[in-house]
């Protein structure tokens, strides 16, 4: 092939020729079943020496005690019969290996990341974690005060005052999902609660395990001998009542707080989870709403008018509910145009199609976006948990990139006439009076 | 130019490090380096729009400014990779002057200050500590600047200004990594970035931090909920030997929970909520900081002592071989897990080509594992002197 011009002199007011890959596959995570029906999904695959082995605790239907479903996932690793919290934190610091603990309303996770080379030396010191933690009454305390702390220093911020109501305002304070620790919840964390709780939820029959890295047929192996022998950890579940969702007639909600120079914003609602078929199709609304930075929240509230250092929108989902939240910081002054601009926004979504060029953009770039999410064997390893998690299988992805590429303009704006609507919204504003 | 091929990913991610930062502002127009950071998203000379090709091109971006360095950064679907190049060299060569891009990012990063730095609890410490630390040198100003005043001020002669002296081939480093060929990168980068003039080299003449000779102190009352302490001690650059030492010392401190501040002071007497040691490593002389936030009843002074008398251990007695292994097996295992993103490959080539060599970022884990016990004993002696020290006592107005 002989070289043209155009290999070696720029055309600078063109932009190259641009291909997105006309098929995206999800390399699946592999499956496996431990002697005690443990699920283990696992993805090998990386550059890195680097493993992660993730156990999620599902049912929490016997209690719905948000502080003290936190407090047994934070609490856990503080202390064990033969080992105290700083013997533990030892072993795995001098590994070069983190345990990181999370818990929302839904499940709970304890993950481990460690270097290939010392999986065996920390997947003792893990075991004992899960198998034998100890909730040693001077860590409770400990855990009791600076979480109190961390929380009076939250409740001075205006964005955690507005998540927090609005939150409240979609689910009702009963509800988990609506609901925040407050300082009484933490004062009346007891240890006998914290053990009880343990023992009837971080058990073999309500957990799955996710690994990924550079996972060996001995570390499948190694979590057959560990954790799948026989059942381990199950004391009494107690009987927790099922909490239904409230809502209320108010839309509109006032934070003061005093002396603030920024109003944080909450626009939002309750919506479809992740398993109705629209929920893809809304992505792609939510994307062009305001879930990237050429996002038309983005282009008018931040580029064009500079009201805000940012403004998205997220459709997000929980196990037993979507939600579509709108969330900004605006300087005081113009808190009202800002919303004003939102709901403006909202509108033009069910009343005019989506111009071609700016739906391609978004195509593209939620392809691409797809493809970062899915490039490495962590990120391979969340999609898997994302769709496990939820009783559901890969042809969710295929849904997903399907949507992303044929959802029509005229389908957008009935989505938006339909799921959309200004008054289906709750607004939550904390700031300067 | 730089390239890093791995083709396990259909991705590329590209970088381009600009070899300026808020050091090099004027005194005057401090916040100007990270200002100018969001106007070179406000198009250039034959593209109007930065973002608009980026996402078009299935790609992500962003940047950001720190005291020595600005750096732009972009993955997306390898096969188009010469959008990166196009978009990267277009504004390298010829930002677009907007008026009113300049307006509406003036406003956007006053909201920036506020969101960030005066609107949240304890959000305002940089602007007070690195004034108390720094005297003379520029490090006295954080990236955001001095004041919202400065920004409000910024015109566009200076942005042309700023642009003309920093942004040229001659001050940048550029690298890939991910599914490439390095050949045809070359190739690119000859097309797309071979014809830009270089520019007269920039004398960076920054007036040396002197000697601190005594404590500095300084007490603030603010809204927050409880009392915090903020403790800097200068500390070699993060270009000279000793950093590896230092930045280990400061894991020894406080890095994961078996570190000696947390287990001391937040686990064993109970005087601190949360407590944190780190090395700010910046390229001129830099800063050790420990801060901590005390809980209710405790008085800073207290707090302060205990501190000190951590500090004084280290100093007075070398770290046990194990505890040395430990923090370096961390600093080891982070590396590797830092690697996993494409990104940061990237970026590691270009910024240890702009301190000197891009084979440092394979060197960086014999840096760390060379280091003794009593190389980081010394290190702490030098450092944790009290007439090197200003402390900042930030207390509840309740």
């Amino acid at each position: 092939m002989k070289a043209s011009t155009e290999d070696i002199i720029p055309d600078r007011t063109r932009i190259p020729e641009i291909t997105i890959p006309e098929k995206i596959t999800i390399p699946q995570a592999e499956k496996f079943t431990l002697d005690n029906g443990i699920k283990v999904y696992s993805v090998n695959a990386g550059t890195q020496d680097v493993v992660r082995i993730e156990f999620v605790f599902t049912d929490k239907s016997t209690n719905h005690n948000s502080a003290l479903i936190a407090a047994v996932n934070k609490l856990i690793r503080e202390g064990t019969a033969k080992h105290s919290a700083l013997e533990i934190s030892e072993m795995l610091d001098f590994y070069g290996a983190y345990l990181e603990t999370e818990s929302n309303p839904d499940f709970s996770s304890i993950v481990l990341f460690t270097l290939g080379k010392y999986v065996n030396e920390t997947l003792n010191i893990f075991s004992e974690v899960l198998f034998e933690a100890a909730y040693p009454e001077k860590e409770i305390d400990i855990y009791k005060t600076n979480s109190k702390q961390f929380l009076r220093v939250n409740k001075e911020k205006v964005s955690y005052m507005a998540r927090k109501k609005i939150s409240e305002v979609l689910y009702g304070a009963r509800h988990p999902y609506g609901y925040d620790e407050t300082e009484t919840d933490y004062d009346s964390l007891n240890r006998q609660a914290l053990v009880d709780f343990y023992g009837s939820y971080y058990h073999s029959g309500n957990c799955i395990i996710f690994t990924a890295g550079k996972i060996s047929d001995a570390i499948i192996k190694s979590l057959n001998e560990i954790f799948g022998k026989k059942d381990w950890l199950r004391t009494k579940p107690t009987n927790g009542k099922e909490i239904t969702f409230s809502s209320v007639a108010e839309k509109k909600y006032f934070i003061p707080k005093e002396g603030a120079l920024q109003s944080a914003i909450r626009i939002g609602k309750r919506i479809i989870d992740k398993r109705h078929p629209d929920f893809h199709p809304l992505m792609v609304l939510s994307t062009i709403l305001g879930g990237y930075f050429g996002s038309r929240l983005m282009s008018n509230i931040r580029e064009d008018k500079g009201f805000t250092y940012g403004i998205g929108s997220m459709l997000g989902s929980m196990l037993h509910s979507g939600f579509f939240i709108i969330t900004t910081e605006v300087r005081s002054e113009v808190t009202q145009q800002a919303i004003e601009e939102i709901y403006k926004e909202l509108k033009r979504l069910s009343a005019e199609p989506v111009p071609d060029d700016e739906l391609q953009m978004v195509r593209n770039y939620m392809l691409g976006t797809f493809m970062r999410n899915i490039d490495g064997a962590f990120h391979l390893i969340d999609r898997c948990k994302s769709i496990v998690l939820f009783d559901m299988d890969y042809d969710y992805f295929e849904r997903h990139i399907a949507a992303v590429r044929n959802t029509t303009p005229e389908q957008l704006m009935q989505l938006a006439g339909e799921y959309l609507t200004e008054d289906s919204f709750y607004e939550v504003v904390a700031g300067k009076k | 130019m730089l390239v890093h091929e791995d083709n396990t990913t259909p991705l590329a991610a590209v970088n381009v490090l600009y070899d300026v930062g808020s050091r090099d502002e004027n005194p005057e127009r401090t916040g100007f380096a990270h200002l100018f950071e969001h106007l070179m998203f406000g198009g250039s000379q034959n593209i109007s729009d930065y973002d608009g090709p980026v996402q078009l091109a299935g790609g992500e971006n962003n940047a950001f400014t720190s005291n020595d360095i600005t750096n732009y950064y972009l993955t997306l679907p390898s096969s188009n990779i010469e959008t990166a190049f196009w978009l990267e060299s277009d504004r390298m060569m010829q930002l677009a002057f907007s008026e009113h891009t300049l307006e509406v990012q003036r406003n956007v990063v006053i909201e920036e200050f506020k969101q960030r730095y005066l609107n949240q609890p304890y959000g305002d410490i940089w602007l007070l500590l690195r004034p108390l630390a720094y005297k003379v040198h520029p490090y006295l100003w954080d990236t955001i600047g001095k004041n919202i005043s400065h920004i409000e001020h910024a015109s566009l002669e200076d942005v042309k200004n700023f642009f003309f002296t920093h942004y040229c081939p001659n001050r940048a480093v550029l690298s890939v990594a991910g599914n490439v060929k390095a050949d045809a990168v070359f190739s690119l980068a000859e097309k797309w970035f071979g014809s830009i003039d270089r520019k007269s080299p920039y004398k960076r003449n920054l007036p040396p931090e002197p000697e601190q000779k005594e404590k500095r102190t300084l007490e603030v009352k603010k809204k927050v909920p409880a009392d915090a302490i903020y403790m800097a001690y200068h500390c070699p650059s993060r270009n000279d030997k000793e950093f590896y030492s230092v930045d280990l010392l400061t894991d020894i401190l406080s890095g994961g929970k078996s570190s000696r501040l947390y287990n001391a002071l937040v686990k064993e007497k109970k005087l601190f909520s949360e407590i944190n040691a780190f090395t700010t490593a910046e390229f001129d002389k830099s800063m050790v900081v420990v801060m901590g936030k005390v809980l209710d009843g405790v008085k800073l002074t207290d707090a302060e002592r205990a501190i000190s008398e951590e500090l004084d251990k280290i100093k007075n007695l070398k770290a046990e071989e194990r505890e040395v292994q430990k923090v370096k097996n961390k600093v080891l295992a982070n590396l590797e897990f830092s690697e996993i993103d494409l990104v940061n490959r990237a970026l590691n080539l270009a910024y240890y080509e702009l301190t000197g060599d891009a084979n440092e970022a394979n060197r960086q884990q014999e840096r760390y594992l060379s280091v003794t016990a009593a190389d980081i004993q010394q290190q702490a002696q030098q450092i944790f002197r009290e007439e090197n020290c200003s402390v900042l006592y930030y207390y509840s107005e309740t």
